[in-house]
């Protein structure tokens, strides 16, 4: 018995691994499809205004978005939760309905906090911290691209209303049932937020989700489908009176109506 | 765990021990407990009580033990439909997360399964459990404790910690010595001498896919402590130490942490006094780099702050900051002995107590370590500090007395993450009378008063209570929040509670409504929304 205690102290003993600088490595660059079309992730950021910590998650995902995997990443920043009621120094509201339903129904309760395609890795939640999202994007990146979403958009500047047209095609054989989600989101919102102990009166908002084309869970649009089944979509819907329509962008999304995992993701400007 | 899988282990664990009991005859039994808490939610968004679509929520629990001479196995089944507001909507459903099997004998102690276990004070190493809080991080794997000597035992586990109905992706594994000087020197206790040393080593391994930072795998941390007593006086001390360790919480920086925790104190008949110091930098440890708030905690940094229980100061309550603080207490207890000026006829005790917490001294380091502190360097910024005196007293055959003064200032923007509310300062009192009608009846009553310029303003409460042993207890209390400087927002939270206890049956019926607020054990707090609504709660043990 005591052979054993000692052996197993021994093992733990030797359980420190630490790590001298530089402290980054080059990142693996992603991708590594071999097709020609890529699957996209989207990084869905839990965010507030009073949320002293949300701006680090927030370059978090910009770092992915712009630097480690440009052109494969898009992110959407919903305000929600606590930290998004308005009062104080922060009376602006960025909430919506949708976004408080996505935050209530996958159980987002801490802040900064999101969701990498929704996909769980095999845990019991696909709600993570920030310091997940780069691992997770990396490993989503390669995995093969199943779907195309093509977003042809028509803005009119007289009514504001965006109409979107949205083709979604399966390039393999899709089991069960998939919808499509539409949204748009806006850029350089220059509102007041909290960046640690510090208020920013001009923060500069990125990627905040304004509004949803077809509800929060939009409908669907395959059900079994076969390679090369396709489906187009239109929508449309009146902007935010004081949305800036060139900083206005829409983002949909197609997933599995049983694992909620995201598929394949794209967004398009306004204009 | 599949429920199933976790039945058919512990029916066949059941199965083993009754034929062994059969066979060597050894003393045994099935003994365990059972707790169900629903509450039916009313809509009230004049208090900000978020609307729930369930209407009627229920967490509920059941512990099932069987224990036969050296041999125990048990399981818990938990029930979550869904979960009541303010815990982790993570806990969702039903399930067996919690199932052991354990044969100790003189020396040895195995457990199979899950396990709590705490090494030292917890700086390394604590997995507990809290039902209040919806905290439990028991370990889920194997655990020997092996008594090598007289007076020298050794305890090692392996295992993966529970988070909510899941296990944690990380691994920990850990060993703890500790060495009772006392049982190896009789004679020690002849000269009144008290004192035992251990130290322990816990290490958690979690793979690094990050493709930004280049992250440890296996995180080790280490503690040494010891308990030393002579005559009327003790000191407790453990310091702990953990290599790099980037994470969310501490923003993913390389400084290696530590902390340490001391209590001297001194008691004699009638008075006792302790002074507690703790420092803590950068001591956030858990088996899942990527966890916040109260998940996958490996180990537990206690409060150094008095724990109040009385209704309103708890708006004020402390929680550990795992990245950094520097505090102390003073605590005074003092009883006046019956008949002397201050003690009357019964006698008089009084406790007074002080603590004071900062954060630590840091300089910025831009190479990844995030800051450099002196151990001994107090930062600034005032996180806590109470002022508590609190005198009881029985005034005679029937009546006895509690007052209380508690002074607060609470660092709303660190405590609760928050950025313009800056450091509440508040004054409590409490008047606490219990008359005692007769040996079965007896009356409390509670007077509570908040004073505050900031925050919601201030506060009053009033309590009665009506104790009808050993079966029945009515209490009815109210909240007032007379001072909000919103005059909209100056809310009355009645509150109305009937207990009937019966053996070990307690069944109690409740309505009421609940301000939002922190509720908080041992300095860890879970936010509890506001609510309106009705409350059933039966619990049992067997």
């Amino acid at each position: 018995m005591k052979n054993f205690i000692w052996i197993v102290l021994a093992i733990v003993i030797s359980g420190c691994d630490k790590i001298d600088q530089p402290f980054k490595e080059n990142p693996s660059g992603g991708g590594g499809n071999p097709t020609t079309y890529i699957r996209k992730v989207l990084i869905e950021d839990f965010t507030g205004a009073a949320c002293k910590n949300c701006p680090d998650a927030a370059n978090t995902a910009k770092n992915i978005q712009n630097n480690l995997y440009p052109g494969k990443v898009i992110v959407m920043a919903i305000h929600s939760g606590f930290f998004a009621v308005p009062g104080g120094p922060f009376p602006y509201d960025f909430r919506t309905p949708e976004g408080e339903q996505l935050a209530t129904d996958f159980g987002v309760q801490a802040y900064p906090n999101g969701m990498v395609n929704r996909s769980t890795f095999g845990l019991a939640t696909s709600v993570v911290g920030h310091g997940e999202w780069a691992s997770r994007t990396d490993s989503l990146l390669k995995l093969p691209a199943v779907a195309t979403i093509k977003i042809e958009n028509e803005y009119n500047d007289a009514t504001r209303v965006i109409a979107t047209t949205i083709t979604t095609k399966a390039l393999t054989d899709l089991s069960g049932i998939y919808k499509l989600a539409a949204f748009y989101t806006e850029d350089s919102i220059i509102k007041p937020q909290l960046n640690g102990s510090v208020l920013e009166q001009n923060y500069v908002h990125m990627h905040a989700l304004r509004g949803a084309f077809a509800g929060t869970y939009g409908e669907t649009v395959f059900n079994n489908a076969g390679a090369k089944d396709s489906i187009v979509k239109p929508y449309s819907l009146t902007i935010k009176t004081d949305a800036v329509p060139k900083n206005c962008i829409v983002v949909a999304y197609l997933y599995n109506e049983t694992t909620k995992e995201i598929v394949q993701v794209e967004e398009k400007h306004f204009e | 765990m599949n429920t199933f899988f976790a039945m058919r282990i512990c029916a066949l664990m059941l199965l083993v021990a009754a034929v062994a009991n059969a066979q060597l005859n050894l003393p045994s039994g099935i003994h365990g407990n059972f707790q169900t808490d629903a509450q039916y939610y009313y809509v009230d968004t004049t208090i900000g009580a978020p609307v729930v679509a369930e209407k009627l929520l229920n967490n509920g629990f059941a512990n099932i033990n069987y224990t036969n001479g050296n041999f125990s196995c048990g399981l818990r089944y938990e029930s979550y439909l869904n979960v009541l507001q303010g815990f982790n909507p993570r806990f969702k459903g039903n399930g067996i997360m919690y199932r052991y099997a354990n044969y100790a004998n003189d020396d040895l102690d195995v457990t199979i399964g899950s396990f709590y276990e705490q090494f030292g004070n917890g700086l390394v190493l604590r997995a507990y459990e809290e039902r209040g809080l919806g905290y439990d991080n028991a370990l889920d794997g194997l655990r020997v404790k092996y008594k090598i000597a007289t007076g020298v035992t050794t305890k090692a586990f392996i295992g993966r910690q529970r988070a909510y109905f899941d296990y944690g992706p990380g691994i920990v594994r850990g060993a703890d010595g500790e060495i009772n000087f006392n049982e190896i020197f009789p004679k020690m206790n002849d000269k009144n001498i008290q004192f035992t040393l251990g130290g322990s080593f816990v290490s958690k391994f979690q793979k690094d896919a990050d493709p930004v930072y280049k992250l440890p795998e296996n995180v080790g941390s280490y503690a040494g402590r010891f308990n030393f007593g002579y005559k009327n006086l003790t000191w407790i001390a453990e310091y702990a130490h953990k290599i790099n360790d980037p994470s969310v919480v501490n923003n993913f920086i390389y400084k290696e942490g530590d902390a340490l925790y001391t209590t001297l104190g001194y008691s004699t008949k009638g008075l006792g006094v302790n002074l507690s110091l703790k420092r803590v930098d950068n001591m956030d440890y858990r088996s899942d780099r990527s966890e916040t708030i109260q998940t996958l905690l490996i180990n537990f940094l206690p409060t150094i702050s008095r724990q109040y229980t009385y209704r309103l100061v708890t708006l004020y309550p402390y929680a550990t900051q795992t990245m950094g603080e520097m505090g102390g207490m003073l605590e005074l207890f003092y009883t006046f002995k019956p008949k002397s000026t201050f003690g009357g006829k019964y006698g008089t005790y009084l406790a007074i107590n002080s603590s004071f917490v900062n954060n630590i001294e840091q300089s910025p380091d831009t190479n990844g370590f995030g800051y450099s502190s002196s151990f001994f360097g107090i930062g600034k910024q005032h996180y806590y500090s109470d002022v508590n005196v609190e005198l009881t007293k029985k005034i005679s055959q029937k009546v006895k007395m509690t007052l209380n003064y508690v002074y607060i200032e609470y660092n709303k923007d660190v405590l609760e993450g928050k950025n313009t509310y800056g450091i509440i300062y508040s004054h409590s009192g409490i008047v606490d009378l219990t008359y005692k009608i007769n040996n079965k009846h007896s009356i409390r009553t509670e007077l509570q008063h908040l004073y505050t310029k900031q925050d919601f303003g201030s506060w009053a409460m009033a309590l009665v209570e009506y104790s009808h042993v050993p079966q029945w207890i009515v209490s009815a209390f109210a909240e007032y929040n007379y001072g909000n400087y919103d005059e909209s927002k100056r809310f009355f939270y009645p509150n109305i509670l009937l207990t009937y206890v019966k053996n070990t049956n307690r069944i109690a019926v409740g309505y009421g409504k609940q301000r939002a607020g922190l509720l908080c054990v041992g300095g860890v707090c879970r936010q509890v929304p506001a609510s309106n609504g009705f409350s059933l709660s039966v619990s049992t043990t067997f």
